[in-house]
């Protein structure tokens, strides 16, 4: 019996020809602005997930590449900082497959293409996969930085584990066969 | 004369890289001036160059963009290497023009595709475009990732770029890796041609003006890295004289400094000027496909950046291809060389226009003064005279029509305002003429000073 490979953490762009799990977490942020890493923390801290079915990759949050990283994805997870002057920590969650996401929550670029566009678009052009779950987590200090707000601090263990959860259901849901 | 009066204001420009704001004044019908108010505050990149090692300066300068940072890493290094008297040359150079093409392909066919496109077929956004035009939109997608991945492969990553460094890289491709590049590659060029005979069908307004078109010209070579400054007008100088030649201007209403040719006035960098000044050096098939459009060997029109940035996304397919094919490994990755006290200077051509820097160095390499003068800058004041021009012919349209060209007419640069500084928004102001009522109009508001 072979050992299943880790799941991969990928910073590296020039690997992602190499992504194929059909669940994948990517988790979004500009790691030097403090709270807006949490996305990135939270996969880091996912990566020890052993299994064949998810992928767990960090990202800078392109939208033209997002639309290539979850080609033939069947769940894909989207964890993000936001900010909607909710408790910071706050966990916001959007089945993005049927609705698009509030733009006053996934603030748009006029010049770059973020997540919200990405998914937008990829609605548009049929590449949207099947599932795809954002998780906005609440901040509160985008400032430059390396260190998260305490509050966001004190709640990324929960974030953590109720991602891990989250991710071993769709994993187990997979394995089941349709009958 | 025309009275009409009104005041319109969009708060964010949409589809250009960065942000800020356009004023123009129209009063009693008449419009009196534009101006392109730049008030992101200024980044002081030149400030905090000063007392670091000159070696940083590619690192440092790249993060003046994420869109364009390879421009600001080639002219830094070119301007370092004419300190410290070394000239990468052959493989290493080529390696500089292979990443400079992603450079062009990813900004370009950003552009294009997603920014400039919708424009002209009436749509917000590329989203909406992409609902009647996927296959489009795809193709953009696609040929867009080509570029970013040509600037990952030789670069290390397709942001900010870290394999860059004074001298050459830090580690040089393996000719089996760049051969692999070469499929890809042929693909892209078909998609180019399509792009090419694409934008070459769409409608463009009637607006030509007469401009000093200013860009590096090569005796061999369609420019990137390397030339003298030429334009239309007689100018042909060393890059070094530079500062003889083009001076810049504070203004109060941008916070971003202006430039001018000295004793000319606006001059205009970027494609058109590129391909005005260069169309001999393009590749034979650029040169085949611009005649059969009709476009030409020159194109005073802006609205037709569109298919100039088309033409040239083609010949950076078509150079890459060149360079992967030919590619062999340089001895050593980058070239040696000793500190010492100077003044360098460094002139390519970023997407938009030329990039110019200038360092000056002591005996141990540690930067004393340092001078970057960014495409979008040198582009502001003819920006300010197309928007002047265009609004005093196009006061026959509505409001919104108005608007919406304008709009168009400052896309047409494809300004990076991240560069300039960072920031705009359109904003146009027809005073009220006493005698005539104001049109309604909901973003109506003063403008910010």
């Amino acid at each position: 019996m072979t050992t299943p490979p880790p799941s991969r953490l990928l910073t590296d762009v020039s690997q992602e020809c190499s992504i194929s799990p059909p669940i994948r977490l990517f988790g979004i942020g500009n790691p030097f602005r403090s709270d807006d890493r949490v996305g990135r923390l939270i996969a880091q801290q996912l990566s020890d997930l052993n299994s064949p079915s998810i992928g767990i990759y960090e990202s800078d949050g392109d939208g033209a590449k997002l639309i290539d990283q979850w080609q033939e994805a069947r769940v894909v997870f989207l964890v993000d900082a936001v900010s909607s002057r909710q408790p910071v920590g706050a966990l916001h969650r959007y089945e993005a497959h049927d609705l698009p996401l509030p733009n006053a929550i996934f603030g748009r670029s006029t010049h770059h293409w973020g997540m919200a566009d990405a998914i937008e678009l990829a609605r548009r052009l049929h590449k949207l996969p099947p599932r795809v779950l954002v998780y906005g987590i609440e901040a509160s200090n985008f400032s430059y930085g390396l260190t998260l707000s305490p509050a966001l601090q004190a709640a990324l263990p929960r974030l953590v584990s109720d991602l891990r959860a989250a991710l071993t259901i769709h994993a187990l849901a997979l394995s089941v066969p349709f009958t | 004369m025309d009275k009409r009066t009104e005041v319109i204001q969009v708060d964010v420009l949409a589809r250009v890289e960065g942000e800020g704001a356009l004023y123009l004044d129209i009063d009693g019908g008449e419009v009196k001036e534009a101006h392109l108010r730049i008030f992101e505050p200024p980044r002081f990149f030149e400030a905090f160059l000063r007392g670091r090692d000159f070696r940083e300066i590619p690192d440092i300068t790249a993060r003046i963009c994420g869109i364009c940072p390879i421009a600001y890493q080639m002219g830094a290094c070119h301007a370092a290497e004419q300190i410290v008297g070394i000239h990468p040359d052959g493989p290493l150079r080529e390696l500089r023009r292979l990443i400079y093409c992603g450079e062009w392909i990813e900004s370009h066919v950003l552009h294009i595709y997603m920014l400039h496109a919708p424009d002209f077929l009436g749509y917000q956004s590329a989203i909406e475009m992409a609902e009647i035009y996927p296959a489009i939109v795809e193709r953009g997608l696609q040929m867009k990732k080509l570029g970013n991945d040509l600037m990952t492969f030789v670069g290390g990553r397709e942001i900010h770029p870290i394999n860059v460094k004074v001298g050459g890289f830090y580690k040089a491709p393996t000719v089996k890796a760049m051969r692999a590049w070469r499929d890809r590659l042929l693909w892209a060029r078909d998609a180019a041609i399509e792009t090419i005979r694409w934008t070459a069908s769409l409608d463009f307004p009637d607006f030509t003006r007469d401009y000093e078109f200013v860009s590096l010209r090569h005796p061999n070579e369609y420019p990137l890295n390397e030339g003298r400054l030429v334009s239309n007008r007689g100018l042909d100088i060393d890059i070094t004289e530079y500062n003889d030649h083009f001076q810049e201007e504070h203004v109060a209403h941008s916070n971003a400094l202006q430039s001018i040719h000295k004793g000319h006035g606006p001059y205009f960098v970027g494609p058109l000027a590129r391909y005005h000044n260069n169309f001999d050096l393009l590749t034979p098939t650029c040169q085949q496909l611009a005649r059969e459009i009709g476009l030409g060997e020159s194109c005073n029109n802006p609205f037709q950046s569109i298919v100039v940035r088309s033409i040239e996304v083609l010949y950076a397919y078509e150079e890459a291809l060149r360079i992967v094919e030919n590619y062999t490994e340089p001895d050593v990755s980058a070239l040696d060389f000793t500190p010492r006290a100077g003044t360098g200077h460094g002139c390519t051509e970023a997407p938009r226009g030329i990039c110019y820097h200038r360092y000056t160095t002591d005996d141990n390499g540690i930067v004393l003064d340092a001078q970057i003068v960014p495409p979008t800058s040198q582009n502001q004041k003819s920006i300010e005279d197309d928007l002047l021009h265009l609004a005093r012919r196009s006061m026959h349209l509505s409001t919104e029509d108005l608007t919406w060209r304008c709009e168009q007419a400052i896309r047409n640069y494809d300004p990076c305002i991240s560069c300039a500084t960072h920031f705009l928004t359109l904003h146009i102001e027809n005073k009220q003429d006493a005698n005539t009522p104001t049109l309604a109009n909901p973003l109506a508001s003063e403008p910010t000073e």
